[in-house]
């Protein structure tokens, strides 16, 4: 009866303690059935389940205003480094949904986490492709070459902003601007045809940091593999276009994947590449910081080993197709890209 | 796999705007002729035209790796285009050459290393077809009297698929190049490729097949399994076991086993546990919606009795039931129903209509389970004593992630449609209609013995 007592004093003693550590444990477990939820959307729908962030739509708007004025200001012939300028066309465009057309925001979309993910690497300085530039195979060096000064451009070159696109993209967002501009001032100006046709003679894709990059990763093929797969020595460029060509998939929908706020799909395109389960935890530390939970680090443990790459490979290739299928049929339906 | 080596000089080739080769260095023009084209024809390389004909649309210089097929392989080229005049000039800057993308590297081991390889078998042919030889694990499931027989007896007995035993005749018969293809027997998948053996002198020996088992008995076992059944098979096991862990210490939080806490505490932590149960319940949704969608799903021909699967339905959700003061009524002991299907799947399609009655039947009512040999086939019907579904959703309500603006009350959306889908696999069908008393009533409709 007496231990019994004892018992009890001690058990309401330790109350308070115990309804703490009981609180923590159910808050612990309320955000891991929050991740859990993340981790099953963004396995399965990779990016339609995860919206955009206030964050992320304020900085793709950002980039498509300076996108449209450095356009602009080359097709009137207006100074781009004029400040404060905004472009003209920019109501006529809004309205008419070009800049809501899928492909030209999924190229922003990947800017943004481009610009997300360059931040987190050790440095800007991109190591690897300095040294490619002695490199015997000329086109390799060609293109490490082309890879820096395309980066250097894209960092600090204002007004040219446009040569990071596509040529599809940027052909078809020049002759939108034309159309605007012609709209604008009603009537056609030749000289704006003029400069729209000069500046699509003038781009070359080699030169851009996408084309260039994967460039370099198709022709060292497997060679310095593990330098590819680390974006502190690669630079992001390099590593994602490893990551794409390996997985013959698209860039910009790696720097989507790896950007996601879950870490699965990062798990998912790691293994595929057959990355060693502590580098690959690495990146995962590298990439995601402090948002990092026990949980994630858990299901690297358990899951990299378990997961097949060829199913890892398999369920990448399903995110492109859909991907795919999304960027060419944006209304026709539901999409789990 | 990749083989050749670099360009030491770039190969040139010029294409119109309509889409014609005009001018190729010699490896370019080999090529395009290898691929059917004609001297001054269209360019025979869909790839390469698609690039040409992008370069005189945008009239900009373009930079692209592009993938060509070549006989038995596939070329890997990098191509820089540019418009000059109005020719598209292509300068291919490398190009190599790799096995195709998902053809196993058993189509280029050597006869060598071929038997010692593991999961690699090979049968070899004579000249009129019969078997005089077999090494790897195919020689397992091979008798004595097997060898001499024909090899449309011996691909009989080993493929159970008559369209694909008569595809891999028809390459055998032509002497030609069998390329890998997949075939299924009841213990593994098999990737099948095939070619003909020659002497010395170059004249035809026989036919050599080379068997590469892709799938091992025990992995097969998993219902639905394929090595890329990543969610159901890989990912569903490590998330279900923390959310395992979740639901047993939210269960313990909530009941209190380490002293009492506020009230309100308790109600969170159930909360917790219910987040938990439904994201199980999720998990397991769409792994069954991963294994249904697949073109290779298919299910198990049990001989079942239905009167038994409704009792063993009642019984699981008795317990959910007496929640909601509802009673599952079930067919009399006596009535027997036989059908032809999965019995595990006909369990789980009942199992859902059954949760789903319950969840949406008002407390107090009574859900109806009955079984019936009509003209059609057995069927088994679920009846309840709810809202009913109205005529324009009855379709609708078989869609995926359709909930008909329900929300909050556990569901996926997911099960009706992975029902039907399960019970279409097992060539039955699952509609609904009203019942009598103006609730809803499935009715599964099964094949029959």
């Amino acid at each position: 009866m007496l231990s019994a007592v004892t018992s009890m004093e001690a058990h309401l003693d330790n109350l308070p303690r115990i309804k703490e550590d009981l609180l923590s444990v159910g808050a612990g477990h309320a955000s891991d059935v929050q991740s859990l939820c993340n981790d099953v959307a963004a396995m399965i729908f990779p990016s339609a389940i995860t919206p955009p962030t206030e964050a992320t739509i304020s900085a793709v708007t950002r980039k498509l205003v300076t996108l449209v004025t450095d356009i602009e200001s080359q097709l009137i012939g207006r100074d781009p480094q004029v400040s404060g300028v905004s472009p003209r066309t920019w109501p006529l465009l809004s309205q008419s949904g070009f800049l809501r057309q899928s492909d030209l925001i999924d190229f922003m979309l990947a800017r943004v986490a481009e610009d997300r993910l360059e931040g987190k690497i050790a440095s800007s300085t991109q190591q690897l492709p300095a040294q490619l530039l002695n490199h015997s195979d000329p086109n390799v060096a060609d293109a490490a070459q082309s890879l820096l000064a395309a980066d250097s451009m894209y960092r600090r070159a204002r007004g040219r902003s446009y040569q990071a696109l596509p040529p599809e993209l940027l052909h078809q967002l020049c002759w939108r601007l034309v159309a605007a501009i012609e709209i604008d001032n009603g009537k056609r100006d030749v000289a704006v045809i003029a400069n729209a046709k000069a500046l699509l003679s003038g781009y070359d894709e080699a030169r851009t940091a996408q084309a260039s990059a994967l460039k370099l990763s198709h022709f060292l093929g497997n060679e310095r593999r593990d330098e590819l797969l680390d974006p502190n020595i690669a630079g992001m460029h390099l590593f994602v276009a490893h990551i794409a060509n390996t997985l013959e998939i698209d860039q910009d929908h790696v720097l989507q994947l790896i950007d996601i706020g879950s870490s699965a799909p990062s798990l998912i395109i790691l293994r595929a590449v057959d990355l060693d389960p502590e580098r690959a935890m690495a990146l995962v530390h590298l990439f995601k910081g402090l948002s990092l939970t026990p949980r994630d680090i858990g299901l690297f443990e358990n899951g990299f080993a378990q997961l097949e790459q060829c199913a890892a490979k398999t369920e990448v290739s399903r995110w492109a197709y859909a991907r795919s299928q999304f960027l060419t049929f944006p209304h026709s339906g539901k999409t789990d890209i | 796999m990749m083989t050749g080596a670099m360009l030491a000089q770039p190969i040139k080739a010029g294409v119109t705007g309509d889409g014609r080769l005009i001018f190729a260095d010699d490896a370019l023009r080999r090529l395009h002729f290898r691929a059917g084209g004609v001297e001054g024809g269209m360019l025979a390389i869909p790839a390469l035209r698609a690039l040409a004909s992008l370069t005189h649309q945008l009239k900009m210089r373009l930079s692209r790796a592009v993938k060509v097929a070549d006989l038995d392989e596939d070329l890997e080229l990098w191509v820089e285009a540019a418009l000059e005049g109005d020719i598209a000039n292509l300068s291919i800057q490398s190009w190599r050459a790799s096995v195709p993308r998902g053809v196993s590297t058993e189509a280029v081991l050597t006869e060598q290393n071929l038997g010692e390889t593991v999961g690699i078998s090979s049968l070899d042919f004579d000249i009129g077809l019969r078997l005089i030889s077999a090494h790897g694990d195919v020689a397992k499931v091979l008798e004595r009297s097997d060898f001499g027989d024909s090899a449309a007896n011996v691909l009989a007995k080993l493929i159970k698929d008559s369209e694909q035993v008569g595809a891999i005749m028809r390459a055998m018969v032509a002497r030609g190049q069998l390329p890998p293809i997949t075939v299924k027997t009841d213990s593994a998948t098999i990737l099948f490729s095939g070619k003909p053996t020659y002497s010395r002198e170059s004249a035809v020996t026989g036919y050599r097949c080379n068997l590469k088992f892709a799938v091992d008995e025990k992995a097969s076992n998993y219902v639905g399994a394929s090595p890329s059944y990543l969610f159901g098979r890989q990912l569903a096991p490590v998330l279900r076991q923390p959310l395992g862990r979740i639901i047993a210490n939210a269960e313990t939080i909530g009941s209190e086993l380490n002293g009492p806490i506020r009230e309100n505490y308790a109600l969170y932590a159930k909360d917790i546990a219910n987040a938990a149960r439904h994201l199980v319940a999720l998990v397991d949704d769409l792994g069954d919606l991963e294994a249904v969608e697949r073109v290779d799903f298919s299910t198990a021909k049990d001989n079942i009795e239905l009167g038994d699967v409704a009792r063993r339905v009642a019984g699981l959700l008795a317990l959910k039931a007496a929640d909601h003061s509802i009673r599952i009524i079930t067919p009399a002991e006596y009535q027997k129903v036989p059908a032809v299907a999965e019995f595990r799947r006909v369990l789980q399609i009942l199992l859902n209509l059954v949760t789903n009655a319950i969840r949406y039947s008002p407390d107090g009512t009574e859900v109806f389970i009955a079984i019936a040999e009509l003209d059609d086939g057995p069927t088994i019907t679920v009846s309840d004593q709810g809202a009913g579904i109205a005529v324009e959703d009855r379709e609708r309500v078989f869609e995926k992630f359709e909930r008909l603006g329900r929300a909050g009350d556990g569901g996926s959306g997911l099960g009706l449609y992975i029902s039907r889908r399960l019970a279409r696999a097992m060539s039955g069908d699952l509609s609904v209609e009203t019942a009598d008393n103006g609730g809803a009533r499935f009715i599964l409709r099964l094949p029959s013995q």
